[in-house]
């Protein structure tokens, strides 16, 4: 297994590691902002697993989310914040290193 | 402490990738809109042409128009929806046609200092700029054509004569609206498929 200089193997951070969450962060890279159903759809998840991977991100501080009303019907938007993008990027380094790609 | 090996890391990356691809891809239908605003004020027109006494024909198809645009949008989003910054900048650009158009027309109106011709180069422009914007933000080569229509028919505006004016703005309406919204309502459809 390829190991950083320090001769250590690079951190995985475990909330970013989960597969749902990791599906959402990338799905939420590309957008402002996006609600529960279409997180869902593109996931292909459950209400209730979603649901609380989603808890677990914004318990992280790496997605944010508002609540507002379409008509009458309450809808949460969710969005990545810096953290969320730098804790993604972060994970990503860390896979590549694991591959022993160059940086 | 995880040790993965050489193909679930590719898988990671490969998951990463895919669900980047996929939110940056747009389930949402915007053909009917052009269809809407395409049809609707040919139906204006007529009834204009039909009934010409009545004032009534542009504020009550504006306002239908409004209230089914409005309605159809909140069942969009009711089927799920994600922003991006393309969306809402072409979003920004539509909105502020529509509210361009309105203002023209109200101060056009309420001032009495109605030159026909110029409205309607003015209505065209604004149609053929927001294409324009559109084709390039979107790098779309469909609607740069629309917006080309609109732009020949705002340029035809300056030389025609006054009463084939209604003629050309109808004719600007079916191929730069009507049939672009055609077009891109079968290709909505025929991705879904």
């Amino acid at each position: 297994m390829p190991a950083n200089e320090t001769g250590t193997l690079p951190e995985i951070d475990p909330v970013v590691h989960g597969p749902l969450r990791l599906a959402v962060l990338s799905l939420l890279i590309g957008v402002d902002s996006a609600d529960f159903k279409w997180l869902r759809d593109k996931t292909g998840s459950t209400d209730g697993n979603l649901g609380a991977n989603l808890a677990r991100l914004e318990e992280a501080r790496y997605i944010a989310v508002t609540k507002k009303f379409i008509g009458r019907k309450p809808t949460s938007l969710y969005r990545l914040t810096p953290a969320g993008r730098k804790a993604l990027a972060a994970y990503v380094a860390a896979l590549r290193r694991l591959l022993g790609e160059a940086l | 402490m995880w040790e993965p090996d050489q193909s679930e890391i590719l898988d990671r990356l490969r998951l990463i990738e895919q669900m980047m691809t996929e939110g940056r891809r747009t389930t949402q239908r915007w053909g009917w809109m052009f269809l809407l605003w395409g049809i609707g004020p040919l139906v204006a027109m007529w009834w204009e042409y039909a009934w010409p006494d009545t004032a009534l024909a542009w504020p009550t198809v504006t306002l239908a128009c409004i209230l089914v645009n409005g309605a159809l949008m909140r069942v969009q989003r009711r089927s799920g929806e994600a922003r991006t910054p393309t969306m809402s900048a072409v979003g920004a650009v539509w909105a502020s046609a529509g509210v361009a158009v309105l203002m023209l027309a109200l101060a056009a109106t309420w001032s009495r200092a109605l030159d026909l011709r110029a409205l309607y180069i003015m209505f065209l422009a604004v149609a053929a700029v927001a294409h324009t914007a559109c084709a390039l933000m979107l790098r779309w080569a469909a609607q740069f054509f629309a917006a080309l229509v609109w732009w020949a028919a705002a340029w035809a505006a300056f030389i025609l004569p006054a009463p084939q004016l209604r003629l050309l703005a109808a004719a600007a309406l079916l191929a730069g609206n009507v049939a672009f919204g055609v077009w891109l309502t079968y290709r909505e459809w025929h991705a879904r498929e």
